[in-house]
């Protein structure tokens, strides 16, 4: 069964996505805060990562470098997720350090259409 | 009977031979040489030969005695006349008969005077002494001799039988020496009378006379120089040198002239001496004549001669001038330079005019005439072009030479001036340029006494002041200031002329003709006597009013700006927090969203069971609100990119008919909801535009959504496309209510909309209309619309034709 780990701060969202995912069929890890998703990561091992951006302490583009220094986890799928434009300067300016990296798969803006979704998380698992 | 005494001495004579010829052969015998013949034999042979020949001797003789050039006369011993010959016959002038047995005393021919001598003499001759003795007679016919008498005694077996007296007609000779007398006489007068001083002396330098002149010098008398030296009369050196002189002479025999020192008396002078070598007889050098006399007068006059040549050469030597002796016809007779390929050599001779140009040398012609005319020196200026030196200024002043009344030639003293004439014509040059300088510039220059009085100001103070000069110059310059101005410049003045200090940049106020006041801005120095004294000032002023006004515009602007950009500073802040600010809004405001939209969806989607109709309905209404607050989010943000020029757009060849036709399709259900109808009115094969899709689907979808909004129920929409000029132009027209002429001009504005009811109405944020035109514009097209209030509105907006043609993508 395919396993996806949904890390965001705000918890309705994080609810939010793991009810359609379930629906879906996936199994959903869920992690509140950046710390969290990593000390998850260390024991379980996920298909795909839906990374909220703006975190407070460990941030998403943290969260992504200190897997990029692991050679596991490095290798886990993972689509950013933001309720910041994606055109903004302040999403850009975040995404500049992470997006040579191989794992980062999409880019989703919030609040997003239920059925896109779906069809983006399906498409970033094919990839793999 | 003197023939027998002259037959015996002849005999005695021939005997003397015999003997020696006997006794030669005798001494022949004896030597054993034999010779024929015998003595006695020989003997008897000669005695007839010997009578022979004494008969032969004595005519002989006989006829010498008689034919004698001197007189002969045969004495007794007491003097009586024994014998005389034709020659003395004829001295005495007489016959033999008269004269034979008379004493030679009374022959009446001698002078009385003479007789004692005559007697006496010849007393000496019968004591055995010869005696010669000159007398002079007068003979009987009365002609005078001179006779040079000789006489001697005549012996026979060793007693005196005659005398013989032989006397020489020397008349002639006499004569001779009485002319000669008188001629030397002459001579001598001539030598003692000439002023040239003339000695002579022996081949050992001593002297053997002089003449009268000499000795007089030397402070003797003429006879006394005999045997005297020049080391009597002379020092030691310099007699030491005639000495040489004499001898160098006299070993040559050759004549010189001696120019040299001689001190007779002290005093230095100098002589000409020649020296001429006396020869003797066989040609041998036995003395030497000298003759000289005094040059020094000669020597001074050649000195000052001499000094006055050095002079002159030192003068025209040394000079930088060029200096000429030109005759009247204009030629050269003396230069003392060389002018470039002109050497003296090739000048002197030739005209001056040649080395001019022709109107110059009618100049210097004129000048010169001028001269040789009038005696008076004259002076003029002309240029000549030397080769190898270029053009010559010379300024050259003519001065004659007056020889006697008439002129032959003037001196021509010709100063090269062209370095002083480049000067000059620098300075002319460079006066001229400050002069247009002065005139020129827009400065006034201008120069004031020491009490401030005007007495010059260049012509631009008209420009300055509306003055001309002359109504300026002679005023005080306080005359030209306001009041107030003029305390301050009067003060400012009394500390500058103590210190005699120049000044600059003083801004100062004048009042122009007109009466408006100008400020010039003025820099002046001091101007100063020879003796330091301050005679009153010189500058320049410049007016800057204008410039003055401009400055504090500026200033004034300055201010302004910085303020501005100190507001500029507050407003970016302020932009950066608002930005923030948006930021974090849209974040927090779409995060919840978020849960919202996605929780409602997966509700309707009906993967959950048990939901009615009723709440369904409801749930729709959740979504569409919540997708509506979305919407306007995202329009804000879309907005804020747009005007700060963040929004990148894609500009692709685009179909603009299928774009249309899926905007429509989308916005179907919510014409379908209100009734009305989408009418598209879009030709086929319209030409691809170019554009960003993604905001040419946003501001269609804007500008439908607004129609479909802002139209009644059951009314048309009609969206429509066509070419025109390099754009597609695309039309949105509704049935609507219209734009009243009041909104027109805002339409576009940001959060304007033209009835702020209508927004509670029909929903909207007002950022529509604004973020599709400044979409439009970034896309190089343009937008606009037409409206009448009640019968509906028409917007449009048109998109640049892309180069690529449809079926190229």
């Amino acid at each position: 069964m395919t396993k996806i780990m949904v890390v965001d701060n705000d918890r309705s969202t994080v609810e939010t996505i793991k009810t359609a995912l379930e629906l879906e069929g996936y199994d959903i890890i869920t992690a509140f805060g950046g710390q969290e998703c990593l000390d998850k990561l260390k024991k379980e091992a996920v298909d795909l990562i839906l990374l909220d951006i703006m975190m407070p302490e460990i941030d998403g583009i943290q969260v992504l470098r200190r897997m990029n220094e692991d050679e596991k986890l490095k290798k886990i799928p993972t689509i950013l997720m933001s309720a910041l434009s994606i055109q903004s300067d302040a999403f850009q300016r975040s995404k500049e350090y992470v997006m040579h990296f191989e794992n980062l798969k999409d880019e989703i803006e919030k609040p997003f259409d239920i059925v896109n979704f779906l069809a983006r998380i399906k498409k970033a698992l094919e990839k793999k | 009977m003197y023939k027998g005494v002259l037959r015996k001495k002849y005999m005695v004579e021939k005997m003397k031979e015999r003997l020696k010829d006997v006794h030669m052969k005798t001494n022949l015998r004896k030597s054993g040489i034999k010779i024929a013949g015998d003595v006695r034999e020989v003997d008897i042979t000669e005695r007839k030969k010997a009578e022979e020949s004494l008969r032969d001797a004595e005519e002989k003789a006989k006829s010498i005695f008689e034919k004698a050039n001197d007189g002969i006369v045969y004495l007794s011993k007491f003097g009586e006349i024994l014998d005389v010959n034709e020659k003395a016959l004829e001295i005495f002038g007489g016959t033999k008969n008269e004269l034979l047995g008379k004493h030679f005393t009374r022959l009446n021919i001698f002078s009385i005077k003479d007789i004692p001598t005559l007697l006496g003499n010849l007393k000496k001759i019968i004591s055995g002494k010869d005696a010669l003795m000159n007398t002079q007679i007068k003979n009987k016919k009365g002609r005078e001799f001179f006779l040079e008498c000789s006489a001697s005694l005549i012996k026979k077996n060793g007693k005196i039988s005659n005398i013989i007296a032989i006397i020489r007609d020397i008349t002639e000779r006499k004569q001779a020496e009485a002319v000669l007398k008188e001629s030397e006489k002459k001579y001598r007068t001539l030598v003692e009378n000439i002023p040239q001083k003339i000695f002579l002396k022996d081949r050992n330098s001593v002297y053997i006379s002089c003449n009268e002149n000499y000795a007089w010098d030397l402070k003797i008398k003429a006879d006394e120089i005999a045997g005297k030296t020049d080391y009597e009369f002379y020092p030691k050196k310099l007699a030491e040198k005639y000495r040489a002189d004499d001898k160098r002479v006299m070993k040559s025999g050759k004549i010189e002239d001696i120019e040299e020192e001689y001190i007779p008396d002290g005093e230095k002078t100098f002589v000409h001496t020649i020296k001429v070598p006396v020869k003797g007889e066989r040609g041998n050098v036995i003395g030497m004549l000298g003759i000289f006399w005094d040059i020094t007068e000669k020597r001074k006059a050649e000195n000052e001669i001499q000094k006055g040549k050095e002079k002159w050469t030192s003068l025209t030597e040394n000079t930088d001038d060029i200096i000429m002796i030109v005759d009247d016809k204009g030629v050269i007779q003396y230069i003392n330079k060389t002018l470039g390929n002109y050497t003296p050599e090739k000048t002197v001779g030739t005209p001056i005019y040649n080395y001019v140009p022709k109107e110059q040398a009618s100049t210097m012609m004129k000048h010169l005439e001028k001269v040789f005319k009038t005696s008076e020196a004259d002076s003029y200026g002309i240029s000549s072009n030397i080769p190898k030196v270029g053009t010559v200024w010379f300024n050259t002043k003519v001065v004659p030479i007056k020889n006697g009344k008439k002129i032959k030639d003037v001196i021509m003293i010709s100063a090269n001036v062209t370095k002083r004439r480049i000067i000059e014509e620098n300075l002319k040059k460079s006066e001229e340029k400050f002069r247009n300088m002065v005139e020129t510039t827009s400065d006034c220059i201008w120069e004031v006494d020491k009490n401030g009085v005007y007495t010059y100001v260049s012509p631009k103070i008209k420009d300055i002041l509306g003055y001309e000069p002359e109504e300026i110059v002679g005023k005080p310059q306080f005359d030209f200031m306001p009041k107030d101005e003029v305390k301050k410049i009067v003060n400012f003045f009394k500390k500058i002329k103590k210190n005699r200090k120049p000044f600059a940049s003083l801004e100062n106020w004048n009042v122009h003709k007109n009466g408006t006041r100008v400020l010039l801005e003025t820099s002046g120095v001091p101007l100063l006597d020879e003796r330091g004294n301050l005679i009153g000032y010189r500058g320049i002023g410049r007016n800057i009013t204008e410039r003055k006004r401009m400055e504090e515009k500026i200033e004034h602007t300055t201010m302004g700006y910085l303020q501005q950009s100190e507001e500029i500073e507050k407003l970016k802040s302020l932009d950066k927090e608002k930005d923030e600010f948006l930021n974090l809004m849209t974040h927090e405001l779409r995060t919840p969203l978020t849960s919202i939209i996605g929780m409602t969806e997966i509700l309707l989607s009906k993967k959950l069971d048990g939901l009615t109709n009723e709440q369904s309905k409801s749930l729709n209404i959740v979504l569409d609100e919540s997708m509506h607050l979305k919407k306007i989010i995202n329009r804000i943000l879309t907005v804020v990119r747009l005007e700060k020029g963040k929004i990148e757009i894609e500009m692709k060849p685009l179909d603009i008919s299928n774009i249309i036709e899926a905007t429509v399709k989308s916005l179907k259900s919510m014409a379908d909801e209100r009734d009305i109808n989408i009418a598209l009115e879009v030709p086929e094969k319209l030409p691809l535009v170019k554009a960003d899709k993604g905001y040419v689907v946003e501001v269609l979808n804007n500008l439908i959504d607004n129609a479909i909004k802002f139209s009644p129920r059951k009314s048309e929409i009609i969206v429509s496309a066509g070419v025109k000029g390099k754009h597609v132009l695309i039309k949105v027209k509704d049935n609507g209510i219209g734009i009243d002429e009041k909104s027109k001009p805002h339409i576009f504005e940001k959060f304007y909309q033209s009835d702020m009811s209508i927004s509670k109405m029909y929903g909207g944020t007002g950022l529509g209309l604004y973020a599709c035109k400044l979409i439009i514009q970034k896309m190089k097209g343009d937008s606009g619309f037409t409206s009448s209030v009640g019968k509906g509105s028409t917007f449009y907006f048109s998109l640049p034709i892309s180069k690529i043609k449809r079926g190229e993508v």
